[in-house]
């Protein structure tokens, strides 16, 4: 007896394709369709980076040597002051060499993403450029200056020693 | 070793067109005459002329360097012209990466490299200049036809006392600087040019090379300053002691700041056998602005001041502030 196999194997594989279609076509339409994304208040929002606190210098490269121990550097104290924004600077240096004497008002150079401080006080303004950038909540921050020549470099390794 | 017969011959036989090549190679420029001072005034305009001759007529374009102390800038206070028997220019500074064609490497640094500072211990630099018209020579030109004429320039000198031997130099931009020198001449002004005014003793560049005692190598007195001493150079008296101090004074615009007693702050540190460091930062260690130091002078002591080391002609140290 001849049984018509090839038709019904026929029928079924166009049926897999059709339904395989139809499924891919269902995911494609549910993977276009606009999904809510839900992103918390003040996500978005550029915070201040924060060094507030008490900081003492633990290391001092010259032209990229150490010097630390050369000088009495431990003299320098200083304490960094913000209300959500820099406000006001304290600066002790003993015989330390430091870009500022006095104390005075400190800024970025842009709050978020600072590459400079400016400390200011009597009278005028003395940028230092960040070597790092600093980062909210660490207990260390780096600035770099010259002082007098300009082929020399000082590098200062601050470490917060107090909030 | 021992020059047979025949050797000889040879030697001879070479030696004649030798010499003849070297008549033909003789300079084409003749330095007669150089007018300059022997003293000045500090932050004074000083005149210099030279009267040239050029003796043969390969090239145009007339190069001149001017050998002065790193510490005046002359590159931005100085002017030069020349007035000739084929015609007068101004020279403009030389573009620093213009190369001659006979090297290909800047005047400046080649002049530096073959005719160096004279006299001068170091702190000197070359500062080249090139005309801006050129004129050829007549074909007629020669040692016994020149053409002649004179070169002047003028230079503001810089703001500190200072003895120092200027140098110049004379060269052709076309052709290059000859690596034999055959088209090229250097002159040093044999009696050193003082400059005099400032505070303070003056800085003889002609002078034997003072110690290296500060780092960093360039410097103003807002930096901190690394004093070094090693009491073997010079075999001083103060090899083998326990413990050495700096006695020190600041001229400055307000006088003169001196710190002498032997004390913690004076007392030097041992880094080595006869070796001693201190450093300070002139501003808070004088009590002055840097800005207003010119000079400092430093001697070196034992703890009781009866030996005291100065340098070797008797004088505190002299350290000037060095940033060029």
């Amino acid at each position: 007896m001849n049984i018509p196999v090839m038709p019904f194997i026929m029928d079924t594989c166009l049926f897999i394709r059709v339904l395989t279609g139809f499924l891919v076509c269902c995911v494609l339409w549910s993977s276009c369709e606009d999904q809510e994304i839900n992103i918390p208040d003040g996500a978005l929002q550029e915070h201040t980076v924060d060094i507030t606190g008490v900081w003492k210098v633990k290391k001092v490269l010259l032209n990229n040597v150490d010097i630390s121990q050369i000088f009495d550097f431990d003299q320098i104290s200083l304490t960094l002051k913000m209300n959500q924004m820099p406000t006001d600077f304290e600066i002790e240096t003993g015989t330390a060499p430091f870009p500022v004497k006095n104390n005075g008002q400190w800024e970025y150079n842009d709050p978020a993403y600072p590459t400079s401080m400016v400390f200011i006080s009597d009278g005028g303004e003395e940028s230092v450029q960040f070597a790092t950038p600093p980062i909210s909540g660490e207990s260390f921050f780096t600035i770099s200056f010259s002082l007098g020549c300009a082929d020399n470099l000082y590098t200062y390794f601050f470490e917060k020693v107090s909030t | 070793m021992k020059t047979g017969p025949i050797d000889m011959f040879m030697i001879r036989r070479l030696s004649i067109p030798a010499l003849i090549i070297l008549l033909m190679l003789a300079s084409c420029f003749e330095i007669k005459r150089v007018n300059q001072p022997s003293s000045a005034m500090v932050g004074e305009e000083i005149t210099v002329t030279l009267d040239v001759e050029i003796t043969d007529d390969a090239g145009s374009i007339l190069i001149f360097g001017f050998c002065a102390p790193r510490a005046w800038r002359a590159a931005s206070h100085t002017q030069v012209s020349f007035v000739s028997s084929i015609g007068n220019s101004a020279m403009s500074l030389i573009d620093p990466n213009e190369v001659d064609p006979e090297n290909k490497r800047p005047w400046a640094v080649q002049i530096t490299e073959r005719v160096g500072f004279g006299s001068n211990y170091g702190e000197m630099e070359w500062i080249v200049f090139k005309a801006d018209n050129s004129f050829t020579p007549p074909t007629s030109t020669s040692a016994d036809d020149p053409v002649t004429g004179t070169i002047t320039l003028k230079t503001k000198v810089g703001e500190s006392n200072i003895i120092t031997q200027l140098g110049y130099f004379l060269g052709e931009a076309e052709w290059g600087y000859l690596n034999d020198d055959s088209n090229s001449k250097f002159f040093f002004e044999q009696t050193c040019l003082e400059i005099q005014g400032a505070s303070g003793q003056p800085q003889d560049l002609c002078g034997p090379a003072p110690r290296q005692l500060i780092t960093p190598e360039t410097y103003t007195f807002n930096d901190l300053l690394i004093i070094t001493f090693d009491a073997k150079e010079d075999t001083t008296s103060l090899i083998g002691y326990d413990r050495v101090f700096m006695c020190s004074q600041a001229i400055h615009l307000n006088g003169i700041s001196e710190i002498c007693e032997r004390s913690s702050v004076t007392e030097m540190k041992r880094i080595g056998t006869d070796l001693w460091q201190i450093a300070i930062w002139p501003p808070s260690y004088f009590q002055v602005d840097g800005e207003s130091i010119s000079e400092l002078s430093i001697n070196f002591q034992d703890e009781t001041g009866q030996i005291i080391v100065r340098n070797v002609s008797g004088r505190d140290f002299q350290v000037l502030p060095k940033c060029f």
